[in-house]
């Protein structure tokens, strides 16, 4: 299982971002904005195919 | 207990004057801005100019957070500037290979920080569109493109009545922006994601009559 700091590393890195500094205000930010805004939420993968 | 709320209240009372003074969207975006740079660094080939936005960038975000379509005048200004940097095929021929192109299109692999710099990058066409009929694991967020050259009419991609298309075709690989200001897709030639013999493919597989795009 990833931590979100790792699930966001790797989708940093996909989108071809530069690298996200663990732990950084950017990372932490979007991980709780996720978290506020998916409470409650039901699983519904694989939403995307790709 | 009394102690703790005297010393709690002045502290209270900040936090709620901080509150009061929550910044104004410029302030906003510069805060962001910097938090970005203190959030990412540079590794391998990602370097943190790819944070830079340019002025479409700007242009086009702006026009998003207002909630409104893009100004029509700064929208021609974005689309005419985009279509003087599309480089049109150096020795005059649009079309390369479908059976290559498919192989790019499906590739999604290069220019992450763990990809080795000047390795080749693949399209990741397949990430938005639909193409081959064959493939059933494709993205909806761009138009699919089955049948794109049937459905245009080319089927002589070498005659004069294809030229237009083909232009067209190649100029939306090359830099979408030049027909669209704010259009999502990456510009393959422009930004240098894809080379001109591989847009050549990605052509063929778009507008060739023996590529399956176009049975």
């Amino acid at each position: 299982m990833w931590s979100m700091q790792l699930r966001l590393n790797d989708c940093y890195r996909q989108q071809r971002f530069p690298y996200p500094l663990f732990g950084s205000d950017a990372t932490i930010a979007l991980g709780v904005y996720m978290g506020v805004n998916g409470k409650g939420g039901e699983s519904i993968a694989p939403a995307l195919k790709r | 207990m009394k102690n703790t709320i005297k010393y709690i209240a002045p502290a209270l009372v900040a936090l709620l004057a901080g509150c009061a003074a929550v910044p104004a969207g410029p302030e906003l975006d510069k805060l962001a801005a910097d938090m970005a740079k203190t959030s990412f660094r540079d590794q391998g080939q990602a370097k943190m100019d790819r944070l830079l936005p340019d002025d479409a960038n700007r242009e086009c975000s702006a026009a998003d957070v207002a909630g409104n379509p893009i100004d029509e005048k700064k929208a021609q200004a974005i689309q005419e500037a985009n279509l003087k940097t599309i480089k049109w095929p150096s020795d005059g021929q649009f079309l390369g290979d479908w059976k290559a192109g498919e192989k790019i299109a499906q590739s999604g692999r290069g220019m992450t920080w763990s990809d080795k710099a000047g390795s080749e990058n693949g399209g990741n066409c397949y990430n938005c569109h639909q193409i081959d009929k064959k493939e059933i694991s494709y993205g909806t967020l761009g138009p699919s493109l089955y049948n794109y050259g049937k459905l245009r009419g080319v089927s002589d991609p070498g005659d004069a009545a294809a030229k237009p298309i083909l232009e067209y075709t190649w100029g939306r690989i090359w830099n979408a922006r030049a027909y669209n200001a704010c259009s999502q897709m990456p510009r393959a030639g422009h930004n240098g994601i894809l080379n001109e013999q591989q847009v050549k493919h990605i052509m063929a597989l778009l507008l060739d009559p023996n590529s399956p795009v176009n049975k």
